[in-house]
């Protein structure tokens, strides 16, 4: 900062310019100080523009620093030094003087004393000659005083000056500090909503995902319906003119989209909130700056401008990035996630807590403060404790929870990637659910291949068909389940084996039951 | 769906139908859950950008606060210099 005097251009040395020294400063002052300077004598006006000279350059924000470090300058203290050296030796002038005198009055005196004692004649000339030393001291003496009573007006003068400055440097840091905290504390409040913005957006993408998941099960359900469709004789354009399959994919269509805008509007506020937190942060450093320096000026430490910057600052450096993830929707194909992804059984998130929690006392004892409160983590997330959850929302939701709950990741840093690895092949679902669900496929097949063989059987026995009917039902419900399970096994044997991809012919007369005998055979083989 | 299939095709027919209806309403679920999640993430935006623009608010006060603060200080100053000034020059 290029306030010292010494870098004070020739041209405000002259008192004529500092009119226009101070007129044309860039620097604010008040009406009244303008005033005062203009009333101010040539001198003083000279000394004036010099002094704020450097201050031109100074940007507004940071003149309160300047104007600071100018009062603080040691030029002020080298112009009193001056003043009072030059005192100073007017006294000590008068002291020499005052000596001399002193001496000449003593030799005088005892010249008289030693006439006196010869009873010699004369003294009187010299009594005279002492009155006049007597009065020039006298002369002297108060020509001292006064520069005495100057000098310590003077030092007076410095140290009111002094006073004065330390109170204004005083009252300023004060002042700052009684706002700097309650400051600090709304930017603090900005950061835990920050973070909590942070973690409610986690869960939405989460929640959505879910529900995209759930939009794209049911596409693929859709999907394995229509080829069925297909296989008893439906055309694609009879397929697609259906009043409900219509409806079905309008309405497929309307959860992708609404998805996709939800999802745009909450990254756009997001962003737009996250902008707001930033803008405001950034505006506060100057002033965390001031403070600082205010502190270091009154200390008359020297500046050191290359002030490091704290971690407080990094905190909203920048926006962050916000990717709105758009999907595009294919005709009812998601194009996000592959058909295993959508229909894979993801863990819920009690499941994936108490996961996380054993795994937090396996690696560092049941006393870490890291444990997920459940009820808690539920609670601030309104997440539900059986929805789905990728392990991948799931970790984000987990960093923007604690985050939000001020508790540092640093002490298990790479735990969670550890933890998510560690789970990444493991079954999401408990063993037995999974073992229940396989009993239950088998039983159906068999129940499949029973109802299979009784239709077959009857066919070939040219029953009639009041007699299928005959059975109660179960049957229909059964036939649906067939109907079900056997789209699903299709689905699954053309995904495995694409060559031998059934090809359906457009015959209107194949039956329905030729078509499951004749796949049951394939799969069998 | 109509159709001029066989008995048998159209009894699978009738059971497509349904399947899709109960897709229909399943979907119809999903859409309704995608709107509740919808609606209760623009609630959470608008409690968050609400406590957001108060904060905001306080700080910028605060911020204006201390400009006031400094703009004093530095009238003060001013005021200061201008008179040692003038007291230097005098002397």
């Amino acid at each position: 900062m290029a306030t010292s005097p010494e870098n004070i251009s020739p041209r405000s040395e002259n008192p004529n310019n500092a009119n226009e020294a101070v007129s044309s400063m860039s620097v604010p002052m008040s009406i009244e100080n303008r005033t005062s300077f203009n009333e101010m004598s040539p001198g003083g006006k000279g000394i004036a523009s010099r002094i704020y000279e450097g201050l031109y350059k100074i940007p507004g924000i940071s003149q309160i620093v300047g104007k600071m470090e100018i009062a603080y300058n040691q030029y002020w203290a080298d112009k009193h030094e001056k003043k009072a050296a030059e005192l100073k030796g007017e006294m000590d002038a008068d002291n020499m003087r005052v000596g001399v005198l002193d001496q000449s009055k003593a030799e005088i005196e005892s010249f008289i004393e030693s006439l006196k004692q010869q009873n010699m004649p004369g003294t009187e000339s010299l009594q005279i000659k002492l009155k006049e030393i007597e009065r020039q001291k006298m002369e002297i003496l108060n020509k001292k005083d006064e520069s005495q009573s100057k000098f310590e007006a003077k030092d007076s003068k410095v140290k009111l000056y002094t006073n004065k400055r330390d109170a204004i440097a005083d009252r300023l840091i004060g002042h700052y500090d009684e706002k700097i905290h309650p400051m600090e504390k709304e930017l603090e409040r900005l950061q835990t909503c920050k973070d909590r913005l942070e973690l409610e957006t986690a869960v939405m993408n989460a929640r959505h995902d879910e529900l995209s998941n759930k939009m794209q099960e049911a596409e693929q359900r859709k999907a394995k319906l229509e080829e069925i469709y297909r296989t008893i004789g439906y055309s694609d354009k009879e397929i697609k003119k259906d009043g409900t399959i219509s409806m079905l994919a309008g309405q497929l269509v309307q959860g992708r989209e609404r998805i996709r805008m939800d999802k745009e509007i909450l990254a756009g506020r997001r962003d737009e909130i996250n902008k707001k937190i930033a803008k405001v942060d950034a505006k506060a450093n100057p002033y965390r700056d001031k403070r600082e320096k205010f502190a270091r000026v009154k200390e008359g430490r020297p500046l050191n401008m290359e002030v490091a910057t704290r971690e407080r600052g990094t905190v909203f450096e920048g926006d962050e990035t916000i990717n709105v993830r758009t999907r595009e929707w294919k005709g009812g194909a998601s194009v996000e996630a592959s058909a295993e992804e959508g229909f894979e059984k993801r863990p819920n998130v009690k499941v994936l807590i108490f996961g996380w929690n054993e795994y937090l006392k396996k690696k560092f004892g049941k006393a870490t403060k890291s444990l997920v409160d459940q009820a808690d983590f539920l609670k601030v997330t309104k997440l539900r404790e059986n929805s789905d959850m990728s392990q991948e929302n799931f970790k984000k939701i987990l960093k923007a929870y604690y985050k939000f709950k001020k508790v540092s990741i640093n002490d298990f840093k790479g735990a969670t990637d550890a933890f998510f690895e560690e789970i990444k092949n493991k079954p999401s679902q408990p063993e037995e659910q999974l073992k229940g669900e396989d009993n239950e496929e088998e039983r159906l097949d068999q129940e499949v291949a029973r109802r299979q063989a009784a239709k077959e059987a009857a066919n070939s026995a040219s029953q009639p068909e009041e007699q299928l009917k005959g059975e109660d039902n179960e049957e229909e419900r059964l036939d649906q389940e067939m109907a079900r399970r056997q789209a699903e096994k299709e689905a699954d044997v053309t995904a495995q084996q694409p060559e031998e991809q059934v090809k359906v012919e457009d015959n209107d007369e194949e039956s329905y039951d030729q078509y499951v005998a004749s796949q049951e055979g394939k799969k069998t083989a | 769906m109509e159709t001029n299939q066989t008995v048998p095709n159209d009894q699978v027919a009738q059971d497509l139908d349904r399947q899709i209806n109960d897709l229909v309403d399943e979907a119809k679920k999903i859409n309704q859950e995608i709107d509740a999640v919808g609606e209760k993430a623009k609630k959470e935006m608008d409690v968050i950008e609400s406590e957001v623009d108060e904060s905001i608010m306080k700080v910028e006060k605060i911020y204006s606060d201390l400009d006031q603060i400094e703009k004093e200080a530095g009238d003060e100053f001013d005021k200061l210099m201008l008179e040692e000034s003038e007291d230097l020059a005098g002397e």
